[in-house]
C-alpha cells in the first residue's frame, strides 16, 4: 500500500488545486516506455518504402513473370529445343500449335525468345556480378586509401571510360570473337568504371563518420573496415547501379547483335533474335516484333524496379 | 583559368596517348591480315607486307604509327575502300554522319529543356506524371526498337516519309533524326526535372520570393538559369552517345555515315579502319568533355576554384 501510494501524484504537487477534482492514475512506466511499433531494419524499411511504390511493383511482377518464362517457357510450347527445324512449317504466323510462328526456317519463336531471354538474362546478371565484385573493390580501395594511388586509379578508370564503350566493346568482340564468355568479358570491361565511382564517391563520404574513427581505434584492419564498415553501408546504392546495370548489359548485347556481332548461330538471344527479325520484317513483322516486345518490357521493367528502389532506399532523392 | 585549361589539355593529350598505345596493342591482336582470302603466293603477300611496313620489328612499326598520327595521318583503309587516306574517309563520312547527329543533338536538348520544366512546375500533376512515363519509355526503350518500329509505321505502312536515306531529300531524314533524339530527349528532360526542383526548394528562390519578385521573375531569371549549368553536363556524354548510337541507325535507315563505315570495317576484318575509327571516337569523346569541362569552369567558378571535383 506504501509503495503503491508513492506512485501517485501527490496532490500537494499542484498548487491551488481542489483534491477532490483530480481522478488519481497509477503511472505505468513499463507501459509507457515500451515501443509500439516493431523495430524496422534497413531491409525491412527499404521493402516497405517500395511496396508503397505501383510502378516498381508492376516492374517487379513483370521481370518475375519473364524470369519464370525464361526457365520453363521453352518446355510449355514447341518442345525445348531452340534449334530443332521443321521446314514443312517455316515462316508462319503465330497459332494454337506455334504459340509465336515461327522463322524462316521453322524454329519455333516461342522457345527461341523464352530460351533467347534466359540467355541474355543470364549475361547481365553475371556481368553485374563481376561489375559488383571489381567496382566494389576497385572504388572501394580508391576511395579509402586516397592520394596518390587514387589519382591513378582514378586516371585508368577514365582513360577506360573515355573510349565510349559501345566502341570498345566492339573492337574487343572483334579481336575475341563473339560467345557468352567473350561477350561477358566484354561488357564487364567497360561496365566496372561506372559502379567503382559511386562506391569511391560513397566512401570518400562514409570514410571521414565517427564509426570509422571508432573502428579503427579499437585496431580493425583496413580491408575490415573497407568490406565490413564501408561497404555495408553503400549496400543500397549498390543495388540501384545493379538495376540499372542489368538493362544496359541487355541492351549492349542486342546492339551488338544488330552489329552482326553478337552470339554464333543457332543459339537465340534477345539481340539476335530482333536482328535476324529485323530482315524479314515487311514480309514477317512477328519475328521481331515479338522479341522486341520482350526486350522492351524487360528493359522498361528494370527501369522503373531501378527507380523504385532509388526512391526506396534514399528517401531524400525523391 | 588559363593554368585550368592547360592542365585539362595535357590530361587529354596523354589520355588519348595511353589510348592510341592500346589500339595499337590490341592491332596486333586482331585476327585477319591483309592477305587472307586473297589467294596469293606467299611471296606476293610477303612483299604486300613489306611495302605496308607490317615486317618490320614492333617497336619500329609503334614509332612510325605515333610519328604518322601526329601529322594527322592515320593511315589506309586496306578493305572497304583499298588504298583511300583514312583522314579523307572520315572527313567526308563525318558531314552525312553529322547531317543527322546535329539536329537530332540539338532536337534532344530543346524539347528535353522545355520538356523538363514544364515536368518540374507542374510537378505530381498529370502533365508531370504522363512526361515521366514518357522518359522512362524513350530511356529504357533502344533507340533500334523504335527506329524498326517508326520506319515500319510511318515509312512503309502510312508512306509518308521515304524507307531509305537520300542526301538530296529532306523528308528522308526526319525519321532517323527523331529516332536518334529519343533518348537524348528523355535523358535531358529527367536531369532538367531534378535540377529544377532541386533549385525551387533552395533558400535563395524563398529570399526572391521574399523580397516580393515577380512569379516569372522568380522562376525564369532566378530558377531556370541556375539549373542550366549543371545540365550542360550532360550534354557532352549525349552527344557522344548519339554518334555511336547512329552505328544501328545507320544500318536501319541505310546512311552512308561514319558508323556504317565502322560496322562495314569491322565485317572485312579493316583492321587499321577499324583502330582508326575508334582512336577518332575517342579523340572526338576526349575533346568534347574537354570543351564542356572549360565551358563549365568558366559558367560556373565553383569549379575550378574548388579544384576539379
Amino acid at each position: 500500500m506504501e509503495a503503491m501510494k508513492q506512485q501517485y501524484v501527490s496532490p500537494q504537487d499542484i498548487t491551488g488545486v481542489d483534491e477532490s477534482l483530480l481522478i488519481l492514475t497509477p503511472l505505468h512506466e513499463e507501459a509507457s516506455e515500451k515501443i509500439e511499433s516493431k523495430n524496422t531494419s534497413f531491409w525491412s524499411e527499404a521493402w516497405i518504402n517500395l511496396r508503397k511504390n505501383p510502378l516498381a511493383i508492376t516492374g517487379l511482377v513483370l521481370i518475375l513473370i519473364i524470369v519464370v518464362l525464361s526457365i520453363v517457357g521453352p518446355y510449355l510450347n514447341g518442345g525445348g529445343d531452340y534449334a530443332a527445324q521443321d521446314l514443312m512449317n517455316a515462316s508462319q504466323l503465330p497459332s494454337a500449335e506455334h504459340w509465336f510462328g515461327t522463322d524462316d526456317i521453322g524454329r519455333s519463336l516461342w522457345v527461341r525468345t523464352w530460351y533467347g531471354a534466359r540467355i541474355s538474362l543470364f549475361i547481365a546478371v553475371v556481368v553485374a556480378a563481376i561489375e559488383l565484385v571489381i567496382g566494389t573493390t576497385y572504388g572501394g580501395v580508391s576511395g579509402f586509401y586516397g592520394g596518390t594511388l587514387d589519382i591513378i586509379m582514378q586516371r585508368i578508370a577514365e582513360i577506360i571510360s573515355s573510349i565510349p564503350s559501345l566502341v570498345l566493346l566492339t573492337l574487343l568482340l572483334v579481336v575475341f570473337k563473339p560467345s557468352i564468355p567473350t561477350i561477358i568479358f566484354a561488357v564487364s570491361f567497360t561496365s566496372w568504371v561506372g559502379m567503382s565511382r559511386v562506391v569511391r564517391s560513397q566512401i570518400l563520404k562514409y570514410k571521414e563518420y565517427e564509426f570509422i574513427l571508432a573502428a579503427r581505434t579499437l585496431g580493425a584492419s583496413n580491408a575490415r573496415l573497407i568490406f565490413k564498415h564501408l561497404v555495408p553501408n553503400v549496400v543500397g546504392q549498390l543495388i540501384v547501379v545493379v538495376s540499372f546495370s542489368i538493362p544496359s548489359t541487355i541492351f549492349f548485347e542486342s546492339f551488338l547483335a544488330f552489329l552482326g556481332l553478337g552470339l554464333p548461330a543457332p543459339t537465340p538471344s534477345l539481340g539476335i533474335l530482333i536482328s535476324d527479325g529485323f530482315k524479314s520484317m515487311l514480309l514477317y513483322p512477328h519475328l521481331i516484333l515479338i522479341p522486341a516486345l520482350v526486350l522492351t518490357i524487360l528493359m522498361i521493367s528494370f527501369n522503373l524496379l531501378g527507380n523504385g528502389l532509388r526512391d526506396a532506399f534514399d528517401p531524400k532523392m525523391k | 583559368m588559363l593554368k585550368y585549361i592547360v592542365k585539362r589539355i595535357l590530361i587529354a593529350i596523354l589520355t588519348l596517348w595511353v589510348i592510341a598505345t592500346v589500339l595499337f596493342g590490341l592491332l596486333q591482336l586482331m585476327p585477319g591480315g591483309i592477305c587472307d582470302r586473297a589467294k596469293l603466293p606467299a611471296e606476293v603477300c610477303d612483299n604486300v607486307e613489306a611495302q605496308y611496313g607490317l615486317m618490320d620489328p614492333l617497336p619500329q612499326q609503334y614509332a612510325r604509327y605515333i610519328g604518322n598520327l601526329l601529322q594527322g595521318d592515320l593511315g589506309t583503309s586496306l578493305k572497304v575502300q583499298p588504298s583511300a587516306p583514312i583522314s579523307e574517309i572520315i572527313s567526308s563520312k563525318i558531314v552525312v554522319s553529322m547531317s543527322v547527329g546535329l539536329p537530332a543533338i540539338i532536337l534532344g536538348v530543346s524539347v528535353g529543356l522545355f520538356a523538363g520544366i514544364g515536368s518540374a512546375l507542374k510537378r505530381g500533376q498529370w502533365l508531370d506524371n504522363g512526361i515521366t512515363v514518357l522518359t522512362v519509355l524513350g530511356i529504357a526503350v533502344p533507340s533500334y526498337v523504335f527506329a524498326t518500329i517508326l520506319q515500319y509505321v510511318f515509312a512503309f505502312k502510312l508512306g509518308l516519309v521515304p524507307i531509305i536515306y537520300s542526301a538530296s531529300n529532306m523528308l528522308s531524314m526526319v525519321l532517323p533524326v527523331f529516332a536518334l533524339s529519343l533518348y537524348a530527349i528523355s535523358a535531358v528532360t529527367r536531369y532538367m526535372r531534378t535540377e529544377l526542383v532541386e533549385v525551387l526548394g533552395s533558400d535563395y528562390i524563398l529570399l526572391a520570393q521574399a523580397k516580393g519578385l515577380k512569379h516569372n521573375t522568380v522562376i525564369w531569371k532566378h530558377a531556370i538559369r541556375n539549373a542550366l549549368i549543371p545540365v550542360i553536363t550532360v550534354v557532352g556524354p549525349l552527344s557522344m552517345s548519339i554518334l555511336t548510337g547512329s552505328l544501328v541507325i545507320e544500318r536501319i535507315f541505310g546512311i552512308p555515315g561514319l558508323g556504317n563505315v565502322l560496322v562495314n570495317a569491322i565485317n572485312s576484318s579493316d583492321n587499321t579502319l577499324t583502330l582508326s575509327l575508334a582512336l577518332f571516337y575517342a579523340a572526338l569523346n576526349i575533346a568534347i568533355i574537354l570543351v564542356i569541362d572549360v565551358l563549365y569552369g568558366i559558367i560556373d567558378p565553383r569549379i575550378r576554384l574548388g579544384g576539379g571535383k
